[in-house]
């Protein structure tokens, strides 16, 4: 510890060595207006690139802001295209800065994803329409290795980005583990304030379950006719995406690389949105694919000539997965309103948000109530978010920024089955002992619920300066400090038995980790501090090169460990040439569910002694073994890229290659445990009930699931994007993305699998399965666009060219434990008797590829946008209707269908 | 050019010419062929040819029956019979009167009844003829009366819970249950012809590991894949004539399967479905005899210490309880006066299917007291059981005969043929076809 106080002192040292340099600014003024109307524009951001200064345009339009020679100042305001303007020497008359609609009709308007200064991905304005959306989850399907998927609304979304297991469902062998690490670890940020998923805690069995294995009590359900999936929000996953519709999206930044040491709780990317804020008409708007649709409308109102407005936007989905069967569906309403208020100094900008989200999941599985699975979950969210902006003027520090979140949620999940028992012991004690348990009735409905209230507060906030050396070297330094805080105060697990029939033990001589009510009240709360040092460099050189450095310390502290996270992003750009690289460390801390387990009930069942019509007596025990996993590490991942983007006559290309190197993720490993089983001796009475002595205890193994930090998971790749110049003659916009990615798992903990025939041995130890997955993706986008007409056509290719996946391990384990749990090691002469082979995995080593098959789809969109307002989209997904099996003649998966969908819009 | 023209014209003549009307075109024409049947007896009572025997002739496509009656030499000769696949059935019932002149053999039988017949059998022009041996089973007193294996509604009844055998005393007299032998046998589970059957579509036992005893692998024998035994020391369990004994899987009120700590039975929820087995006479407890074998005992296999256990003679394990609806659709019979030293000196055979797999004990044919055969839903599992112990095939159905499916809660049961005072006499002519009807499974009561 000692250490990292010197070197912030360091760092402290050398920020502060320019603050007595003098700076030598002038003052550039000027006036905003609207490009057809020429009408002033109030609340325009006016910000100098690379620098922190920033100011906000007045009623009139008018601002002024400190300038030096050759900066580039930018001009933005939500719903308007970007200005920016150079100058040598600023005219003193000042300027006068003509902003346009961000609009189809106009040429300028990005139509697809553009990378920016490292390899960060902004997607804003028409981009946001590249992908019929129904939330956040559908747009990114833009991204480079994605692909538009099957419409899956009744799924919960999640995100991994850079990494080869992308397409791997929610908890589906075998690289679950890998997704979920990933997903978890991927952080969405709405208008700088976390979304966090971390207070989620509606799984049923956690006490015995992994982190990203469903086990027998999942909310999740598959339809036998038409495999309708519901899959609702799970904990340990990263927020679900589709969650939030896109209607009152302004733009989204991926970062799939080095984030600055602002952002934390991470390990595989961020995702950052702002929202629409400022004047806007209304605007309307319906959309409808196949058995899902959504209605939806915006307004930004203008409160005062300061720009001072409230936006509200409203929105509802319903999606029906088969609407002939109408068995899995999924519902949602939401609600936002964001006020901005400016200080007429253009000091002060502050945002406050309220936003409304309800869903629902529901599904049954069978053809009636008595068969199958009948799951409801119901998700209520309530979020606060404030953004408070303020400049001190002429004092030390330029200005301080504050931002503040609150989340508080009200979860519902519950999961019906029906069983048909015949009346079977049903030991769920809340105490330890040896005790007569009840039986179930012969014949009920199960009910397992999840009553979750969770509760997540975000608070970052940071003061920062701008320096400019002598030699023109600009350092933008920020200090900051960032806490957040989960807990979970619903009543929790329970159920209608106090217990599960699946988890207790169906014979004599059977021990099972069942099952209990737990209330969250048992559940502490979660915090986490942060503080961090960013320094954004920049330095601009003759001929036009110029450098940026940005450099961060990040100290974070999470579940009592602390981990110190450098990162730095680097770009030196030449004429036509850019080198860029970066490399950072940054942590995930676990989720409140992997945490706070509940305690862990084994329960054994000693004896059942039924003589119908006159008693049932089973005799049970039941030991508790320690609750929760409370030394979680956070999961760690280090992240380094490098990469050049060339500018040709022709076109520009953007390589990037990159190596994240995932460590202590969350995963399950076998504890063994020695518990003593009591031995009973029965009296028995004749027709009385009989009873029962307790003769003594017997020693007895038990293999529990724990959840530890023990997966390790490489990725390697190479992403290309390419943007065409737009060929005039045709307005056809051509673009190109391509990636190749290879990731190897490897966890860290064994496996044990319990030997039956011979009694001198207790458990066969495997090394864990490692697998080696590659992906390659590509995709091309054609944009025909005719600003005039406000048409754009658009053909968009998904191009599948490589899967390949070989899982490494072994069927015969590599040691074996005695029954004093003393390891040996298994020698050639055992691998030859049976009992080494009694406890053959049925699964050693595999491999799966498409043996050189490839899979293109094809996608088409059309938008024409009327001058009454209305505006057209028209999608179709895999337009030429095209079917993918590969070699064993299976369905190739994420291969999207033929979907027709439409969406339609009214501006006023 | 003209040749070639000249050349095709007098093809299309000659093909047309040429076709005649007998020519098989692939079934569209079928014309009837003569059709010939001789009926014998068997060969244990002289093998003679046997008149008045009533034969049937059942179309497997088109379901038409044709009988008719064999005359003095014991052929019957049908003129016009359509090509194609039958089931032959003959059966002729002699008066003790009758058995008597006919072999010269006294009996103690009223009536006696022989069968014969022919699954799968061939009629076209090719084939002219067959032979059918007619044999009448061992006398017994001892009858299946209720075969209960369709089990009762999955969810809201007791599923395969429920099953029952009952065993019955169609004779006038005391007879004792004790050492009654009750085996359930492996047959195919569908008639696909492969390379391990017979024409019937059953296995073809000769083709077993260990079975070297040619044909009379299938004609002699039957394998039963478990055997249970009532226990006693051979005067405990006496049945009254007219009187039966109830065999469960398990032997509680599956109506109100839990009984709880106030003594009271807790029911499901829809009682009617399923059946009240309390009652039951004797019940399969397999725990003790998993739990001697290194296994542990089958979940749902309650042991109710009021009811006894059947003995286990042979176990397979296809099954963990005396699960009934297995999907070979086991036949049932019942044998008595062998001992269980003799029972482990039989022959213990794979089926020709799956040679490593479960062995299935080899049972003479001639030990065999009364057996039942049942077919599936569909119809299609063949026959376990020679005609001499059962003609025919028994199956639960409906008044216009369509099957039932398993889960529905019926079983079949054994015609009244008369009542004598108060006791009811079955039927038992060796056919179950003919000797079952359906009805919803209850123990202890009697056809309509």
């Amino acid at each position: 510890m000692p250490k990292i106080v010197k070197l912030n002192k360091k760092i402290l040292l050398f920020v502060f060595q320019w603050v007595a340099i003098s700076l030598n600014a002038q003052t550039l003024s000027g006036v905003v207006v609207d490009a057809d109307q020429r009408k002033p524009i109030s609340g325009v951001k006016v910000g100098i690139e690379n620098t922190g200064i920033w100011t906000v345009t007045d009623q009139s339009g008018n601002f002024s802001i400190r300038y030096h020679a050759n900066e580039t100042v930018l001009f933005s305001r939500a719903g308007l295209l970007e200005e920016r303007k150079t100058y040598t020497t600023p005219p003193a008359s000042g300027i006068s800065v003509e902003m346009q609609m961000a609009s189809i009709r106009i040429k300028e308007v990005e139509l697809s994803a553009r990378k920016k200064n490292f390899s960060e991905i902004e997607i804003k304005e028409e981009a946001l329409q590249k992908i019929q959306s129904f939330s956040l989850g559908d747009v990114l399907q833009q991204l480079p290795g994605q692909f538009i998927k099957p419409m899956a609304h009744t799924e919960m979304k999640n995100i991994v980005l850079r990494t080869a297991t992308g397409e791997t469902p929610f908890y589906s062998v075998p690289d679950a583990e890998d997704f979920g690490n990933k997903a978890f670890g991927t952080q969405l940020v709405i208008n700088d304030i976390a979304v966090s998923n971390n207070g989620n805690m509606q799984q049923y069995n956690t006490a015995s379950s992994g982190p990203f294995t469903n086990g027998l009590y999942g909310f999740n359900v598959t339809t036998n006719n038409d495999k309708g999936v519901i899959t609702p929000a799970l904990p340990n996953y990263g927020a679900d995406l589709r969650q939030i519709p896109t209607e009152n999206i302004e733009k989204i930044e991926v970062i799939a690389g080095i984030p600055d040491a602002k952002y934390g709780d991470l390990t595989s990317g961020l995702i950052k949105v702002e929202t629409k804020s400022g004047k806007r008409p209304l605007q309307i708007l319906t959309s409808l694919v196949e058995g899902t649709y959504q209605a939806g409308a915006s307004q930004g109102f203008q409160l005062n000539e300061k720009g001072d407005a409230l936006n509200v936007s409203l929105n509802y989905m319903n999606t029906n997965f088969s609407p002939r069967t109408g068995d899995v569906f999924y519902k949602r309403y939401a609600g936002n309103l964001l006020w901005t208020k400016h200080a007429a100094n253009g000091n002060f900008r502050n945002r406050l948000g309220l936003d409304y989200m309800q869903d629902l999941n529901e599904g049954q599985s069978g053809e009636d109530m008595y068969h199958g699975i009948y799951v409801r979950t119901t998700n209520k969210q309530f979020s606060l978010r404030n953004n408070m902006n303020l400049k001190f003027g002429d004092a030390f520090l330029d200005g301080f920024n504050a931002n503040l979140g609150v989340t508080y949620g009200d979860q519902n999940s519950m999961r019906r089955m029906f069983y048909n028992t015949q009346a079977k012991p049903y030991p769920v004690s809340m105490t330890e002992g040896v005790y007569y348990a009840d039986y179930t009735p012969p014949q009920y409905f199960e009910y397992n619920y999840v009553d979750g209230n969770p509760l997540n507060i975000f608070l970052d906030s940071d003061v920062y300066k701008t320096i400019k050396t002598s030699k023109d070297w600009i350092h933008n330094v920020s200090l900051g400090i960032n806490y957040r805080y989960s807990d979970n105060f619903g009543a929790g697990r329970s159920s209608n038995l106090n217990g599960t029939f699946s988890t207790v033990p169906s014979t004599i001589g059977n021990a099972n980790t069942g099952n209990r009510n737990y209330d969250f009240d048992q559940v502490n709360s979660m915090q986490q501090f942060a503080a961090y040092l960013q320094n954004n460099i920049f330095k601009r050189f003759a001929n036009s090169t110029s450098l940026m450095v940005n450099t961060g310390l990040r100290y974070d502290l999470q579940n009592k460990y602390s981990v110190l996270s450098p990162r730095v992003n680097a770009s030196y750009r030449m004429k036509n040439l850019i080198l860029r690289g970066g490399a950072g460390l940054a942590t995930k801390a676990p989720s409140l569910n992997m945490i706070y387990t509940g305690p862990r009930y084994i329960d054994m069942l000693l004896g059942d002694y039924r003589l119908p019509g006159v008693y049932s007596v089973a005799i049970a025990q039941t030991i508790i073994a320690p609750a929760n996993n409370a030394d979680l590490k956070p999961s760690k991942s280090w992240r380094t890229e490098a990469g050049f983007d060339y500018k040709f006559p022709f076109a520009t290309i953007a390589l990037t290659g990159y190596r994240n190197l995932l460590f202590d993720g969350f995963t399950t490993y076998s504890n063994i445990i020695e518990l003593q089983r009591a031995k009973v001796e029965i009296i028995e009475n004749g027709t009385a009930q009989p009873t029962f002595d307790i003769v003594g205890t017997e020693n007895f193994y038990y293999i529990q699931s724990l959840q530890t930090n023990g997966l390790d998971s490489e990725d390697t790749g190479l992403e290309m994007i390419v943007n065409f110049k737009k060929i005039e003659s045709l307005n056809l916009n051509i673009g190109l993305r391509a990636t190749y990615v290879e990731t190897v798992n490897n966890k860290t903990v064994n496996s044990y699998v319990r030997a039956t025939e011979n009694p001198d041995i207790a458990y066969g130890v495997f090394s864990p399965y490692t697998s080696t997955t590659q992906a390659s993706r590509a995709g091309i986008n054609l944009d025909y666009h005719i600003p005039d007409a406000g048409l754009i056509i658009s053909v968009s290719s998904d191009h599948f060219l490589l899967d390949s996946r070989i899982s490494r391990g072994t069927q015969y384990p590599e040691y074996y434990l005695d029954n004093n749990l003393v390891s040996h090691a298994v020698t050639a002469a055992d691998l030859e008797n049976n009992i080494i082979k009694e406890m053959r995995r049925s699964r050693g080593s595999d491999y799966y590829d498409l043996d050189g098959k490839t899979f293109h789809n094809f996608h088409l969109r059309v938008s024409k946008d009327f001058l009454s307002g209305v505006r057209i989209s028209v999608y179709l997904n895999n337009m030429f209707n095209l079917k993918a099996f590969d070699q064993y003649g299976r369905q190739y998966a994420g291969f999207t269908p033929m979907t027709f969908g439409g969406n339609l819009s009214y501006q006023f | 050019m003209k040749k070639q023209l000249l050349f095709l014209a007098l093809s299309l003549l000659m093909i047309l010419t040429g076709c005649r009307k007998e020519d098989d075109f692939g079934g569209a024409s079928l014309q009837p062929v003569p059709f010939r049947v001789s009926v014998k007896f068997d060969a244990g009572v002289g093998g003679n040819p046997a008149k008045n025997a009533a034969v049937s002739l059942k179309n497997a496509s088109t379901g038409d029956v044709i009988t008719g009656t064999t005359d003095d030499n014991g052929e019957l000769k049908f003129t016009a019979v359509l090509p194609g696949q039958y089931t032959i059935n003959a059966s002729l019932t002699l008066s003790q009167q009758q058995y008597f002149e006919t072999f010269g053999i006294t009996t103690s039988k009223p009536e006696v009844f022989f069968n014969g017949g022919q699954e799968n059998a061939t009629i076209n022009a090719n084939v002219s003829s067959t032979a059918i041996t007619l044999s009448s089973g061992t006398v017994g007193d001892f009858v299946i009366k209720q075969y209960y294996y369709a089990g009762s509604n999955t969810t809201q009844g007791a599923s395969f819970r429920d099953h029952f055998i009952e065993i019955y005393n169609n004779s006038n007299e005391v007879l004792y249950a004790d050492g009654l032998y009750i085996a359930t046998l492996e047959g195919n589970t569908n008639s696909t012809l492969t390379s391990y059957t017979l024409p019937t579509g059953q296995y073809d036992w000769s083709q077993s590991t260990g079975n070297n005893i040619g044909s009379a692998a299938n004609t002699d024998y039957v394998y039963a894949s478990n055997i249970i035994k009532v226990p006693g020391t051979g005067t405990q369990y006496p049945v009254q004539p007219g009187e039966s004994i109830v065999i469960a899987q398990s032997a509680i009120n599956h109506k109100a399967p839990y009984t709880n700590n106030n003594g009271v039975n807790v029911g499901i929820q829809n009682p009617a479905l399923t059946v009240d087995l309390s009652t039951a006479d004797f019940e399969t407890y397999l725990g003790d005899y998993e739990i001697s074998n290194g296994g542990t005992p089958y979940v749902y296999d309650i042991q109710n210490p009021a009811v006894p256990d059947m003995g286990i003679v042979y176990w397979n394990g296809v099954s963990k309880d005396l699960l009934l609806n297995l999907s070979s659709r086991p036949a049932l019979v019942i044998f008595k006066d062998v001992t269980d030293a003799q029972i482990a000196s039989y022959a213990k055979v794979p089926n020709p299917k799956d040679l490593a797999g479960r062995l299935y004990m080899r049972l003479p044919k001639d030990i065999i007291m009364d057996g039942i055969d049942i077919t599936n839903a569909a119809l299609t599992a063949p026959k376990d059981l020679p005609n001499k112990i059962d003609a025919g095939k028994a199956y639960i159905q409906d008044a216009a005969g369509q099957s039932y499916a398993d889960y529905t809660g019926y079983a079949v049961i054994r015609k009244t043929k008369s009542t004598i005072g108060n006791r009811k006499v079955l039927e038992d002519t060796n056919n179950s076809t003919n000797d079952f009807v359906t009805i919803k499974a209850e123990p202890r009561t009697f056809a309509p």
